[in-house]
């Protein structure tokens, strides 16, 4: 019975859940889906992470290759990140070039990557003005259940911590790089942002972490990029319905607490993997 | 690929026959149709071949340029292969029709091309890291009857024996840079051995026998073939299945001699003929495309 | 080169590290058993998104994910199988493929390869007007790629309870370097890379029927190649129970979960 009213009337059938203050997975309205994270399982790149946020699964490789710095900032290097939204993770997808989802999550990831300085892009330069480092970070959706950008930042976070760079010589004699592959270093990871969305319902309701179903429902989405020390580092807000200041402060006090459970929960598994 | 529609009783007259070691057009199994090979037949390319097997007609073109080897290969030259389904062999290569075909057959010359066994890539490098010779083989399907694989790689191998590469010599000057000379007399050129570069035989599986060089009707009995590559000696270096059905792994084993004994005499009489060709000099009459 | 406005821009050109490391730096690979295999884990139905779904990884490093959406409506015609093979941007090692024709043309042919060696197995005469889409995802190459990704395909097709004849087991196998080397069963990587011939085999293991076979370089005569073949299939028909009982599991857990509210449990 309850399986047809889903089916014939779904956000009549999400408002009795919300006006009981639950949903219909169990979760309150301000609670995360079950989140794994799955460090350095891919050794064909230079980092890697997994990360699982309920179903929605995204990984995170990182390729690090040599390039010229650009022209106009010599001492800089570069990251590239791209997200890769595949016909294998959700049917409304389409193989071929980046879909406008898919472009649009890539060019947040580029905007948290430059405004939260997560890594410095002058730490990356190996020879002012000749060879600098490339961060190729390509995040792959697995399984598309909603939240993806909650997703994709943790997985480059916890992948860019996982990066280890072979220590770079340059011969003074030929001018080409000499690189030692056993010695390696990890990246300085400065900040640690983390991103918290939220679906709004009925332009009032706000709920965090949605599942597909629920964005799909929802009447607007927010997203706050937040690092440790309670900065903002992005608040992304896709049209939709609007939102009061009251609101918006709610959800900038949830990311807070979201940033901690985050940053434990990463310390621990790189802990965790630490020993060996 | 190019198909036709065959009811029920032809299909069943074709796998009978073939039952019988007789097929439609008269040959037995392990038979070729009538096979013409014309080599130098477009003047501005540095070699090209047209094959005519029965009514698969395929020209090869093979124009050397001057490159930068490949980074991972910087004492190699190397080959570089387009397929062009013109829309004149068949109606379904209209439009994007023919790209699906025309990646499988490039996909597949880069296999039998890659292993470095069948042309000497270091014979086309000019000085390492800088300047080799890159062969751009173009083949055109003029029309298609059945076989293209194998008349493909016939038509490549004609192509490349035809090929003619001028000689160039690298001249260092004192400060250490290079120029490239090219010689004076256009006859100076360096050829290609081809000895080595094999070819394609397609097995068709019909009924529970096999065929060589199907046609269109054949194909449309066979639910699955073997393509093999044979070189001269009868090695292979390249196997593969095509078509949407599966294959007995002993019909497999079967099929694999049948492709060496079957190569090994392509060969001989492709060699042949090739010879025999370029014997006549500038006294061959060329017979060109309405011959 | 023109501007992709699709993607983050990054530098034109990059190269590698590997390229610049001093060679030989790799230890050499410890002496195997020829026809040793690899343990194989592989689940089926993990994928919430799907239809069917199932990861196969192989020791070494071997990772793939292969998601089936279908049968789905089509435009006109009998029923198709649709097979992509894709390759993560950080699956191989060495320098990171940049998206282009080239790419996609390597891809295109693995997609054909998986097509082939899948077509023979699917009952398609019973999806008239229907097509089947399956995506194979390499996340890691270890070696023997393709062969993972025929297992995995065929698993996520019996997971998607798509009918079939049989499942589709594929093995992988590489000659060892030098003029009478043997052929090695699942190579890794690097035993990939050194290998003057390769081969993938697919079998029906029930049917005992070769569904796919896809093979270059200097194996040498037919009877090497021929006993690459046995080989190959003699590994498929060892890997078949392994994909069979994850199957059982990925059934039982559904079962154990209720019906789903997508698809059905045929």
């Amino acid at each position: 019975m309850a399986a047809g009213f889903k089916t014939v009337e779904p956000l009549e059938y999400y408002r009795r859940f919300l006006k009981e203050n639950c949903r219909p997975d169990g979760r309150e309205l301000g609670e995360f889906r079950t989140t794994t994270v799955n460090i350095g399982s891919i050794t064909t790149a230079d980092g890697s992470a997994l990360v699982k946020l309920g179903n929605t699964t995204i990984i995170c490789g990182i390729k690090a290759e040599f390039a010229e710095p650009p022209a106009e900032s010599t001492n800089k290097g570069y990251v590239v990140p791209n997200v890769d939204l595949s016909p294998l993770c959700s049917s409304r997808f389409r193989s071929g070039p980046p879909g406008e989802e898919a472009q649009a999550a890539s060019q947040f990831i580029a905007d948290v990557i430059e405004n939260s300085e997560i890594i410095m892009k002058e730490d990356l330069c190996i020879a002012n003005g000749k060879l600098a480092w490339v961060l190729y970070c390509d995040l792959i959706c697995l399984d598309y259940d909603g939240n993806i950008l909650d997703a994709c930042t943790f997985a480059l976070l916890a992948a860019l911590k996982n990066v280890q760079l072979p220590s770079v010589t340059i011969n003074e004699e030929t001018g080409l790089a000499e690189v030692n592959l056993k010695e390696t270093n990890p990246l300085n990871i400065r900040k640690h942002p983390v991103a918290t969305s939220f679906a709004v319902f009925d332009d009032t309701i706000l709920i965090v972490d949605p599942t597909a179903e629920e964005e799909d429902l929802a009447t607007g989405t927010v997203t706050i990029v937040m690092d440790e020390e309670g900065r903002l580092c992005s608040v992304h807000k896709p049209g939709g319905s609007g939102l009061t200041a009251a609101k918006l402060q709610d959800c900038v006090t949830r990311a807070v607490t979201r940033h901690k459970e985050v940053k434990k929960l990463i310390d621990k598994v790189i802990k965790s993997i630490k020993p060996k | 690929m190019a198909s036709v529609v065959l009811s029920e009783a032809e299909k069943v007259y074709i796998v009978h026959g073939i039952q019988e070691d007789l097929r439609v057009d008269g040959r037995g199994c392990e038979d070729y149709r009538c096979t013409e090979v014309e080599t130098d037949v477009v003047s501005n390319t540095s070699g090209s071949a047209r094959v005519k097997l029965g009514h698969t007609d395929i020209l090869v073109g093979v124009k050397a340029e001057m490159g930068t080897p490949k980074l991972e290969k910087p004492d190699e030259g190397y080959l570089e292969f387009f397929v062009d389904c013109s829309a004149n062999a068949t109606p379904e290569f209209e439009g994007r029709g023919g790209e699906e075909l025309g990646t499988e057959i490039v996909n597949t010359l880069y296999r039998i091309f890659s292993n470095g066994s069948s042309i000497d890539l270091k014979s086309l490098c000019i000085n390492p890291r800088e300047h080799c010779w890159v062969l751009y083989v173009d083949v055109l399907l003029l029309e298609c009857g059945g076989n293209l694989f194998d008349a493909i790689s016939i038509a490549v191998k004609a192509a490349l024996f035809n090929t003619r590469i001028p000689k160039v010599r690298v001249l260092e000057d004192d400060e250490g840079s290079k120029e490239i000379e090219l010689s004076d007399d256009p006859y100076d050129c360096i050829r290609l051995n081809v000895d080595n570069v094999p070819c394609i035989i397609t097995l068709s599986k019909i009924g529970c026998r096999h065929v060589v060089d199907a046609t269109l009707q054949e194909e449309a009995c066979s639910l699955a073939s073997l393509l093999l590559s044979v070189t001269n000696r009868g090695t292979l270096t390249c196997m593969k299945k095509l078509g949407k059905g599966s294959l007995d792994p002993e019909s497999i084993f079967e099929m694999m001699e049948t492709g060496k004994k079957v190569g090994k005499t392509l060969h001989i009489a492709l060699q042949k003929t090739l010879e025999k060709e370029e014997s006549l000099g500038t006294t061959r009459q060329k017979v060109g495309f309405l011959g | 080169m023109p501007l992709d406005h699709r993607r983050v821009p990054g530098p034109e050109e990059s190269q590698a590290p590997l390229l610049y490391a001093a060679p030989g730096e790799e230890e050499a690979a410890p002496g195997r058993e020829a026809a040793a295999l690899r343990p194989l884990l592989a689940r089926a139905g993990l994928l919430s998104q799907a239809e069917g779904s199932a990861y196969v990884e192989l020791s070494g490093g071997t990772k793939v994910l292969c998601a089936v959406r279908g049968p789905r409506e089509a435009a006109e015609g009998r029923g198709r199988l649709l097979c992509e093979f894709r390759r993560a941007p950080f699956s191989s090692r060495g320098a990171r493929p940049r998206p282009g024709p080239a790419a996609a043309a390597r891809e295109r042919e693995l997609g054909l390869a998986l097509q082939e060696a899948l077509a023979p197995a699917v009952r398609l005469a019973r999806y008239p007007r229907a097509r089947l889409e399956v995506t194979a995802l390499l996340l890691q190459d270890g070696g023997s790629a393709l062969a993972a990704a025929i297992s995995a395909a065929a698993l996520a097709l019996a997971d998607a309870g798509v009918e079939m004849f049989d499942l589709v087991v594929g093995c992988g196998l590489c000659r060892a370097p030098g003029p009478a080397g043997a052929w090695l069963l699942q190579p890794s990587e690097a035993e990939e890379r050194a290998a003057p011939a390769r081969l993938t085999v697919a079998l029906m293991p029930g049917l005992n029927q070769v569904a796919g076979l896809l093979g270059s370089g200097q194996g040498g005569p037919p009877e090497s190649w021929a006993r690459a073949v046995r080989l190959g299939l003699e590994g498929c028909q060892r890997l078949y129970p392994v994909l069979r009982r994850s199957l059982l599991r990925a059934a039982e857990r559904r079962a154990a979960e209720g019906p789903r509210s997508t698809g059905s449990s045929a």
